[in-house]
Order: C-alpha cells, then structure tokens, then sequence
C-alpha cells in the first residue's frame, strides 16, 4: 500500500511536470516580444565600434523605449555598455534605427569580446503604451 | 528481518556471481519493492540511463551560462549578482552531495535517484518562470540541493550493477554523459534565441522528467552484487555496520583507507590544472597562437575529443591491466596518464609553432581525463558497498574544492608572469601528483582491497 502510494506521487509529479514544461514552453515560444531589438550593422573604426541598432515594434500600439548596448565576453559580463537612445518612440508595426558607439581595447576585441548585445526596457517616464 | 543472498566470490577480481534467494525475492514483491537482479546485470540498459541523467544533469547546470546575457537584461542584474547565481549554486551542490550520500546508503538508490531528477526538474520550472532576481536565485539553490543527490547515488548503484572487472571501463564510458552535458550550452543558446530563455528552462525541465522516469524504472541492484557475499533484509535496504555508522564516523573511516586517500589528494592536483586549463585554454590559443576567438573556440573543443577519448581509454586500460593480474593496475594506469599529461603538455604550451602545439595539445588532453574512471574504480573495490554512497559524495566534494580554485590561480599568476608561464609553472603539480601515486599507491591496493573483501565475509550469517 505504502508503496503504491509512493509510485502514485513520484506519477502524480512526474506527469504534472511533463504537461507544465510542455505548456509553459509552448506558450513561451509563441510569445512575441512587443519591441525587438537587433544589431542591424556594425562597423570598427580602430578601438571604436559603431552599431545600427534596429528597433521593431510588432503590436498595434505605439511604444517608447530605452536602448542599451553592451560588449559582453563569453561568461556574460559586460565589457562595456553604453545607452544607444535615453527614449525612443516607435509606432505600430514601425521600425526605427539608432547608433550606439562602443570603445573597447585592443585585447579586449582580441581575447574577451564574444558579442554585442542589445536590449530595452520600456521608457520609466509611462509613455510606455501598455 | 534478513534474508541471505547467497553468492559465490572466486578470485578478488575474477567472475563473480550472485544468486538471491528465492525467499528473498518473494519478500521484495509482498513489500511491493523494485526488483533485485539474480545476477550482475549484463545489460547495458542502466549504464546508458545513468549517462544519459548525467548529461541532462550537466546540461541543466550550464544552461544558465548559455542564458546569462539574456537573464542580465531581462533582470537588470549586475555581473556580482549573475556570478553569485553560479556560486551559490555550486557551493549548494557540492555541499548537499555529503547528507544525499548517507541518504543513498541507506535507501533504495533507484529512488533516491529518480526523486532527484524529478526535484530538479521541478527547480527548472521554477527557474523558467522566476519573475525577480530573488525567486531565480531560490530556484537555482532547488536545482543544486536535488542535483546533488546524483553523483553519489548513480556511483554506487553502477558499482553494483557491473562485475568489478568491468568497473573502470563501466565508469569511464558513464563519466562521457559529462561531457555530453556541455552539448546543452549551445543546445540551450539556440532555444534562448529562438524560442526565449525561459522555453529553454522548461523544456530542459521536460528532459528531466522523462529521465526521472527512467531511472524509477531499473531495478535496484543487490549492494554487493558484484563484489561477492551480501545479505540484505526484505525490501533491499542494507543495514550493516557501515550503512548505520554515523555520517561523521563513516568520512573518517574511508579517509583511514590509504587507497582512497593517496588517489584523491594526488588525483586532486591533476584536477586543480585542469579545472583552471578548461577556462584559459581559449585565452592561451588567441594569445600566444595569433587565433581568431572562433578558431580558439572550436581549437578548445580539443579539450572534450580529448577527454571523451580519456574517459573510454583510461577505463579500458584500467580493466585490462586487472585482468592480466597487476592488482594495482588501476592506480597504476593513473600514475601514468598524470606524469605522460607532463611530457605532453610542457612541449604544447612552449613550443610557438600552432601546428606543433596542437600535435602535443590532442594526446595531451587525453591524458587529462584518463585518470579519473580507474581511480574511482580503485575507490570502489577497496570501500564496502554500504559505504559507496559517502564514498561518492567525499569524491564530490574535493573535486569541487580542487576545481574551484585554479580558474582564479592562473589569472593572478597570468596577471604577474604572463599565461604561458603561470600554465607551466602549475603543470608540474599533476605530474608530482602522478609521482606520489605511483609511489605509495600500487602497495596500499592489495592490503585495502583484502581489508574490504575480509569485512563482507565478516558479515556472513
């Protein structure tokens, strides 16, 4: 009895953590982020690296928001950073492009650089439409 | 209750087979426990489930590094918070392998097992939904308090599992899933790209459950099994002298045994280097070999060919030796590989041709691994199966104390001599490591292992 029991937990837990993982991933996946933000051009001009950055608004809402760029090395932390744009309107569906100028040195390009990444955050002010 | 398992033992690490007691076995079934096997299992199936728990294990510890840009925005969080995520993780882990070792000699290792990987399936999903930098850190203490329960559990279940003259190539071929787990860094990337970083925990999360579920499944093998005479009560719990010593006492026995003790301080040396090459190595081929960070990365994965290579030979080898009658062969083959990884490797890190240091850096990096099967192979044959499950953990432990200190060694070394240097100057610590054990560890084998074998016989009816 003791032992049914036992298997009908380990079951109960095991089925109930296959559906949720399977849920929340599916769910996850289609999940579009309202504003995306990609490195559309990148152009080094010695210790200085110029970035494009493309911000892509995919609802039906105008949105404002705070563009960052870091250098990161493999382990994740940041080498540099810099705010391409304090705030940033972008309308429905709209695309926009900013510049973010990051200086690193020359071992850091040759030894620790892995990627440089954007991101943002909606702008603190509430001109955030949601 | 006891019920005997009878078995015949031959020669220390000859055939050995052991029959249960048909009394035994009915017993098992009215107490509605996992079946016993009649014999050490010839069938590969739990060596493959265990490797394969082993690498999801693995691999769910690197997703996080695979996903920290993408934490460190989403959180805002700073560099010190995202390395403490790690650290604490870590040290969580390598400190709740030592209670989970008691566990295991003690319970039904199958269970303890499949609990674990159900338990840090569920910290996964946890980590997938975290929505603050303080339910994220919880999430992954969960993840480290359930994935430590494995290491000790899956080390003495396949001690059973396999004759003894198996148990070194068995444990090679296991460590591989180790190494197959750093597959789940880009694995893990490329979900976090496409799909976001929290698809990436649940669907790891997804792998676990369905490990777990494996593991509940293979039969929990007789302690002992491999190793000659046992006996065990109804429901496959052991409890002999060992499996009841106190957790304090029983760690100061298997110190006391010169086997264990020789091989894991001199093992440790090997793995202090190569802990802290794992992390410079990239470091090394840009600098001092001109590489692009692709090229140095991919030259790196060297490093994972080689130690794959290490694990399955060094095993083998281990085996071999045993089997043409050299009793210390184990030790023997590790002693070696530590010293060779010297002569290979000095040559790698000095020479300034990029084609010459990798022709040293391939062989070399084999030997960096081929230590580790035979040894806990050796540890195995020479500490009673009730004890195997602290014996794991006691493993966990120093490796990790071994491991955590290099990375940080040879940047401060690098910072003051230059990397090259620093790689040199700590090399001669694994060859000094191979030294001692080639010295004082081949005449401690035969006397431990008579020690060990003479304390089964002792709890005979």
């Amino acid at each position: 009895m003791r032992h049914r029991l036992h298997v009908l937990v380990f079951a109960t837990v095991c089925a109930l953590g296959t559906v949720t993982a399977v849920a929340l991933a599916a769910a996850e996946a289609v999940r579009t982020p309202a504003v995306v933000v990609t490195v559309a051009h990148k152009t080094r001009q010695g210790d200085v690296t110029v970035l494009d950055v493309s911000v892509h608004n995919t609802t039906a809402v105008a949105r404002c928001a705070v563009v960052r760029v870091a250098a990161r090395d493999r382990g994740g932390h940041d080498l540099a950073a810099t705010t391409a744009a304090a705030s940033i309107s972008v309308p429905p569906h709209a695309r926009r492009a900013v510049a973010a100028r990051i200086t690193l040195t020359r071992r850091q390009y040759a030894e620790q650089l892995y990627a440089f990444v954007p991101s943002q955050h909606p702008c603190p002010d509430g001109r955030d439409d949601r | 209750m006891y019920r005997c398992v009878d078995a015949v033992g031959k020669a220390p690490y000859g055939h050995q087979v052991t029959a249960v007691d048909p009394a035994a076995a009915d017993a098992r079934k009215r107490v509605g426990a996992p079946p016993s096997p009649s014999f050490v299992s010839a069938s590969r199936t739990p060596l493959v489930v265990l490797t394969v728990v082993l690498a999801v294990d693995q691999a769910d510890r690197y997703l996080l590094s695979a996903v920290f840009p993408l934490l460190k925005d989403d959180f805002r969080l700073s560099d010190t918070q995202l390395g403490s995520l790690s650290a604490a993780f870590l040290l969580v882990a390598t400190i709740g392998s030592v209670p989970f070792g008691v566990l295991v000699d003690r319970a039904v290792r199958t269970r303890v097992a499949a609990w674990g990987a159900a338990l840090w399936s569920v910290a996964m999903l946890a980590t997938g939904v975290a929505t603050s930098y303080g339910a994220l850190f919880l999430a992954r203490m969960g993840l480290g308090v359930a994935e430590s329960s494995y290491t000790p559990a899956s080390f003495s279940l396949l001690t059973d599992y396999y004759p003894v003259q198996e148990r070194s190539r068995v444990l090679g071929l296991y460590q591989v899933g180790s190494v197959l787990g750093f597959l789940g860094l880009p694995v893990g990337g490329l979900i976090a790209t496409h799909w976001g970083w929290r698809a990436a925990f649940h669907l790891y999360a997804l792998a676990g459950f369905v490990v777990a579920v494996l593991v509940w499944r293979l039969p929990e093998p007789v302690r002992g099994a491999a190793d000659g005479v046992r006996q065990q009560d109804a429901d496959g719990r052991r409890r002999s002298r060992f499996a009841a010593m106190p957790a304090l006492a029983a760690f100061g026995y298997l110190l006391r045994i010169r086997s264990v003790t020789i091989s894991l301080l001199t093992n440790a040396l090997a793995i202090f280097f190569t802990s802290g090459l794992g992390i410079w190595a990239t470091t090394f081929f840009v600098r001092y070999h001109g590489m692009s960070l692709a090229t140095a990365t991919a030259a790196t994965s060297i490093l994972a060919v080689g130690a794959i290579t290490g694990m399955v030979w060094g095993g083998r080898l281990g085996d071999r030796l045993v089997a043409r009658g050299r009793v210390a062969g184990r030790v023997e083959v590790a002693a070696a590989a530590q010293v060779a990884g010297v002569l290979l490797l000095v040559p790698a890190f000095a020479v300034h041709s990029t084609l010459l240091m990798l022709l040293f850096f391939l062989p070399g990096a084999v030997t960096l691994t081929m230590p580790n099967a035979p040894l806990a192979a050796l540890r195995a044959d020479v500490v009673h199966p009730d004890l195997r499950g602290r014996l794991g953990s006691v493993q966990a432990v120093l490796s990790a104390a071994a491991a955590a200190g290099s990375p940080l060694v040879l940047g401060v070394l690098s910072d003051a001599v230059g990397l090259r240097t620093a790689l040199l100057a700590l090399l001669p610590l694994m060859g000094v490591g191979g030294v001692v054990m080639a010295i004082l560890g081949p005449p401690a084998v035969e006397p431990d292992r008579r020690a060990m074998q003479r304390s089964l016989v002792e709890e005979l009816p």
